[in-house]
């Protein structure tokens, strides 16, 4: 697959957008930072004479943009013009909580109390009492884990582990493969796929611009499967939808290579060559995964599977493109792994536009030296003290660690940033009171009054991407962008980069013979691609290779030199200790001794085997919306008015069974709490499975809380991600006292 | 619901004040790439007996649409159920700030021609823009511009962009009208040879097809196309492998034109046309199985009731229309479940704007009739 990739023209092409400004105009290159695999490159135009930007619109040069946006970013001018923004930092008055009330300070006034309050915790606690904590809220490079870092570093502060969203399907990539990705979905599209499985990926909503290509191959006869227990916008279009058990997809990928295996259609040339352990792997795990069983098990018919397996066997020119739903379950890590084996089966992995892949996040983020840009050289940051973001609820509310054990010292100081901590995090109503600790300093730096704002001691107003400097690495494509500021920033905010070299200057960390601090965000951009031409260095990333700074400013964006001999892997070996493929892989039983090294599937806690379900018979899936990522866009009035109120996708079985009509508030709940939403009820979707939206904004929730109070804090069973899917309910039909009782009983 | 009251919604930065969430947002776009913007008729002249150049001014601060010769807008005054489209008559480098011009044509019966009986200026009137993609080429091959009616607006405006950008190319500007008395710009048209450049021709030719045979024309006859084919292809003036064909006008007239283009060896690549459909031609119909939810086409609407996004149809009446079209109330959908968008063919304007801006091709004149809804409320 890396070897001779058809690339889309040279990595930078000379490209002046050929869109002309009206009088009085200019059109400005941005990257869109949004957590979506995209990535895209966006033409914003601004007026000269007010300094606004008026219009946003897709790059048509942009390869993979192509022109158009989703419908979320179109409507980008009514983020940034947005009356729910953060314009200056403030200061709360009065008690914690959803109706907090703040009064405006200065900036300096806030940096006061905040590093004040960073430098009484260090001394009485050390400054592992200090915790920051921050995701995807950008993805620039810079925005997302640069500065920021070297802060920590140098403060020594808590670590936090960053886990929340892939790191299953991560981990399970890189015990597998190494550091090594697949084509991009569009790609393999367009270069030749004849049969693409899209396994619980609902990519018309969460990566709308593979969708093209796929539309293009399937014209031309491609055949579409989608795997995926929902229906949605992207099982409409597809030629054969799947639909197993929410949680059985390693048991009917397994399946699916027994069949393989038993009809000698497996590339058993490409297994040997290049793969380690598949013979053990077929005799000792292979043979309980039979036809008869996996129907029971998946749901599945068993003809569906068989038919699904010989197809995919005989077919060289097939792609699968998993995602992150599949990451979330308790027993996802196997799941992803057994998923992603598949190809080593057909042997797809020689075809151009074959393979498998959940994007291309592990080779585009991971080959950077982030010694360079992170700087773990200025302190000596313990790498004992660290909490996992999935678990913050029990750090914050019961002082627990990741090991179990008892923090010492507790959180005594959250520093937030790119993150809606109060609503994305599994167990939030144990988030919300930890938060709610009178003993506790929170900082949150937004650019909406989010949730969590309303747990702030001092709230700092953040940019959005037109008044900000970054470089995006796409996680989803093989594409980079760069962007400069279009317009000033809007009130008093501040860049994620900008505000830790703030933050730095009032702790006395900058040192006049260190740049750590003093860098600019194009000193530190320029840093990331000069790699390219150190050959000699040790984390020489050869992604960069033939890039150049001022060609990707002109731009906008360029490609990763996917063509580069250094990842030539099925010349050159993969990245893992075998330097083969692992179907067996003895690092994870080390690291984590209960788990096989073979990619077996163990029924899921809190799924649809567990004896829980007697109790609470529905499993929530909470899945990305079409309308929102995270918060920000939760303020957008066009988006606002098409998500107005949470949903929850029910069976119409299911919906009988509890006298629920279309339309009906519901109640779902288990011991760890309840939430409402309103029922919309699916012909189609599984029994014993409803679906409903992560993320959607607490407070625009009956109720105060949002799908995330019913999650446990469980971790998956390697990759410590958080099991968002593992949650087992009832649903009851909801009573308007009820709704008021929760109100009544407010947050926490 | 009791409990909406106690949603808050924080505002103007200091998140104080409580606000509900239930009132209904304008279900229609807001950031528009078409702008729809107010205006004045700024004057109103005769051209011919039936043919009036009218300008129009927007207000100082409205947004220049961000047009390029050869594009249109739609116009809609008060009273008139719906916008009519007309190209723009000049290059947007030769207009005044904020300030159209159009060449329109009375139809009888028609009702923008109504409005035209009386002096219109200083009344409003609503315009929307950009639309189109009608323009001139970067080539250097010889321009042919054939323009009939009052198609004669939108190649004037490539003519003059032409002139604007000092093309080295040879033009030949066939004009196809009924008499004389139909003739307008003929001495403007016939002076541009002079702004020329002087190593390459321009040539304007007035060709009538119903002038009376004993009248004082000693000009060119008969159809347009005819006289452009037998008069300057088949004598080998203008080659076939080397023009690009520029056509403005009635349908009927571009159809014709492209068939004799054809027939004579010119590419489809090389012709370049802008016809006024209306009612008659088939309106798009938006697929929703392959329709991907990402506003692009809503962003290119020329009018608000063109694209809507319904919650429900009604059912279908004999003539193959929807009976009644339940549009969404927003701050009651269900999001993803009754986002099904349908084009009102009522309010349709035939711009395709929204085919062509569509990134999944699911908008084409083709499909059957009968939109696909993609979710009916499951009653239990």
């Amino acid at each position: 697959m890396a070897a001779k990739p058809k690339d889309f023209s040279s990595s930078v092409v000379n490209y002046i957008p050929k869109i002309k400004p009206p009088e009085g105009h200019s059109i400005h290159h941005v990257c869109c930072p949004h957590d979506c695999p995209d990535t895209c490159s966006m033409l914003v135009t601004r007026n000269d004479k007010t300094g606004k930007a008026v219009s946003v619109q897709g790059d048509p040069s942009h390869p993979i943009t192509k022109g158009y946006l989703c419908n979320k970013v179109n409507h980008y001018i009514d983020l940034v013009y947005n009356e729910n923004r953060v314009m200056y930092p403030h200061k709360r008055v009065g008690p914690k909580g959803p109706n907090a009330k703040f009064e405006r300070i200065s900036w300096d006034e806030a940096l006061d109390e905040i590093t004040q309050n960073f430098k009484e915790t260090i001394e009485k606690y050390g400054s592992e009492a200090v915790q920051p904590f921050s995701y995807s809220g950008t993805l620039g490079m810079l925005g997302y884990w640069t500065m920021d870092n070297r802060f920590w570093n140098k403060m020594e502060a808590a670590r936090l582990e960053q886990s929340i969203c892939i790191y299953a399907a991560m981990w399970a990539g890189l015990y597998t493969y190494g550091l090594a990705n697949g084509p991009h979905v569009g790609e393999a599209a367009r270069d030749g796929c004849e049969l693409m499985i899209l396994w619980g990926a609902n990519l018309v909503s969460t990566g709308v611009h593979s969708i093209p290509f796929i539309r293009e191959a399937q014209d031309r006869g491609m055949k579409l499967v989608v795997v995926d227990p929902r229906k949605t916008r992207t099982t409409m279009m597809c030629d054969w939808h799947i639909q197993p058990k929410p949680g059985t997809d390693a048991f009917l990928a397994n399946a699916m290579i027994k069949v393989i295996v038993d009809n000698n259609l497996h590339d058993v040339d490409f297994l040997n060559e290049q793969t380690h352990g598949w013979e053990e792997f077929v005799e000792k795990i292979l043979p309980k995964y039979t036809l008869e069983e996996a129907e029971k098990v998946t749901g599945v018919k068993a003809s569906e599977i068989e038919k699904l397996a010989v197809e995919y066997a005989k077919t060289k020119k097939s792609y699968i493109r998993a995602n992150y739903g599949l990451n979330r379950h308790q027993n996802s890590g196997q799941m992803c792994r057994a998923v992603l084996i598949l190809p080593c089966f057909n042997g797809s992995w020689r075809e151009e536009c074959g393979g498998a892949a959940f994007g291309q996040l592990e080779e585009m983020w991971l080959r950077f030296d982030l010694g360079k840009l992170q700087r773990p050289d200025l302190g000596n940051r313990a790498e004992k003290r660290v909490v996992n973001m999935v678990q913050i609820g029990r750090a914050l509310a019961d002082n627990i660690g990741v090991d179990g054990e008892q923090l010492d010292p507790p959180i005594k100081s959250l520093f937030v940033y790119n993150s809606d901590i109060a609503n994305c995090t599994p167990n939030s109503g144990n988030v919300r009171k930890g938060m709610s600790r009178d003993d506790l300093f929170v900082a949150v730096h937004e650019t909406f009054w989010t949730d969590s704002c309303m747990y702030a001691d001092i709230v700092l107003p953040a940019d959005t991407a037109l008044e900000r400097m970054d470089c995006h690495w796409a996680y989803g494509s093989w594409f980079l962008g760069v962007a400069k500021p279009v317009i000033e920033p809007l009130g008093e905010s501040i860049n994620n980069t900008e505000l830790f070299r703030m933050l730095a200057k009032k702790m006395n960390y900058v040192d006049s013979n260190d740049n750590a601090f003093t860098q600019t965000d194009e000193e530190i951009i320029k840093d990331i691609l000069i790699e390219a031409n150190n050959e000699d260095g040790e984390r020489f990333n050869c992604l960069t290779e033939g890039i150049n700074y001022d060609d990707l400013v002109k731009n906008g964006w360029a490609r990763a030199s996917t063509n580069s001999k250094r990842r030539d892997f099925l010349n050159n070996g993969w990245e893992t200790p075998s330097k083969k493929i692992e179907i067996k892989c003895e690092a994870i039983t080390e690291a984590y001794p209960d788990v096989s090294p073979f990619p077996e599937y163990v029924p899921e806690i809190h799924g649809q085997e567990d004896p829980l379900r007697s109790k609470y018979p529905i499993q929530v899936l909470s899945s990305a919306s079409h309308y929102f990522i995270g918060d920000s866009f939760q303020s957008v009035p066009r988006l606002q008015a098409m998500q107005s109120r949470p949903t929850v996708e029910l069976s119409i079985k299911d919906a009988k069974q509890r006298d629920i009509k279309d339309g009906d508030l519901v109640r779902l709940y288990n011991d760890n709490g309840e939430t409402y939403c309103y029922a919309v009820i699916i012909d189609g979707l599984l029994d014993g499975v409803c679906a409903t939206q992560k993320q959607f904004k607490g407070s625009n929730t009956p109720g105060g809380l949002n799908v995330n109070v019913l999650n446990s804090e469980m971790l998956t069973d390697f990759g410590m991600s958080p099991t968002f899917y593992s949650v087992l309910v009832e649903i009851e039909k909801a009573s308007d006292e009820m709704i008021e009782n929760a109100v009544k009983q407010g947050v926490v | 619901m009791s409990s909406v009251s106690n949603f808050v919604y924080p505002k103007n930065g200091v998140p104080s004040s409580k606000s509900k969430i239930n009132s209904a947002p304008n279900p229609d776009v807001q950031n528009s790439r078409v702008k729809i913007n107010e205006a004045v008729v700024k004057s109103m002249d005769n051209l011919t007996s039936d043919t009036y150049k009218l300008v129009i001014k927007c207000h100082d601060d409205a947004l220049p649409f961000n047009s390029h010769a050869g594009q249109y807008a739609t116009l809609k005054v008060d009273g008139l159920d719906k916008p009519r489209a007309y190209s723009f008559a000049k290059s947007p480098k030769s207009e005044n700030k904020n300030e159209y011009t159009f060449f329109i044509r009375q139809v009888p019966g028609g009702e923008f021609s109504n409005w035209l009986d009386k002096n219109r200026t200083g009344e409003k009137i609503i315009i929307s823009a950009p639309l189109g993609y009608f323009k001139l080429d970067d080539s250097k091959d010889d321009m042919v511009c054939i323009a009939g009616g009052s198609g004669m607006s939108a190649v004037n405006a490539i003519v003059e962009e032409a002139i604007h950008q000092k093309v080295k190319r040879n033009c030949y500007f066939f004009y196809g009208a009924r008499t004389q008395n139909d003739l307008y710009l003929v001495d403007e048209l016939t002076k541009i040879s002079e702004k020329w450049d002087k190593d390459f021709k321009f040539e304007f030719v007035p060709v009538l097809s119903e002038e009376p045979e004993d009248s004082d024309w000693d000009g060119a006859r008969g159809f347009v196309t005819d006289y452009f084919k037998n008069n300057y292809l088949e004598k080998g003036i203008v080659s076939a492998d080397s023009c690009k064909a520029f056509f403005c006008g009635p349908p009927p007239m571009i159809d014709a034109g492209a068939k004799v283009l054809k027939e004579a060896g010119v590419a489809e690549s090389s012709m370049f046309f802008d016809k006024f459909e209306d009612a008659r031609s088939p309106a798009p119909v938006i697929d929703n199985s392959k329709c991907v939810l990402c506003d692009e086409c809503l962003l290119v609407k020329p009018t608000a009731g063109c694209i809507v996004e319904t919650a429900k149809l009604g059912k279908l009446k004999d003539n193959g229309k929807y009976a009644d079209i339940e549009r969404i109330d927003p701050a009651y959908t269900s999001g993803l479940y009754y986002n099904t968008l349908y084009i009102n063919e009522d309010e349709c304007i035939r711009c395709y704007a929204c085919v062509h801006a569509c990134p999944a091709k699911a908008i084409s004149p083709q499909y059957d009739l009968e939109p696909k809804t993609l979710r009916e409320t499951v009653e239990t």
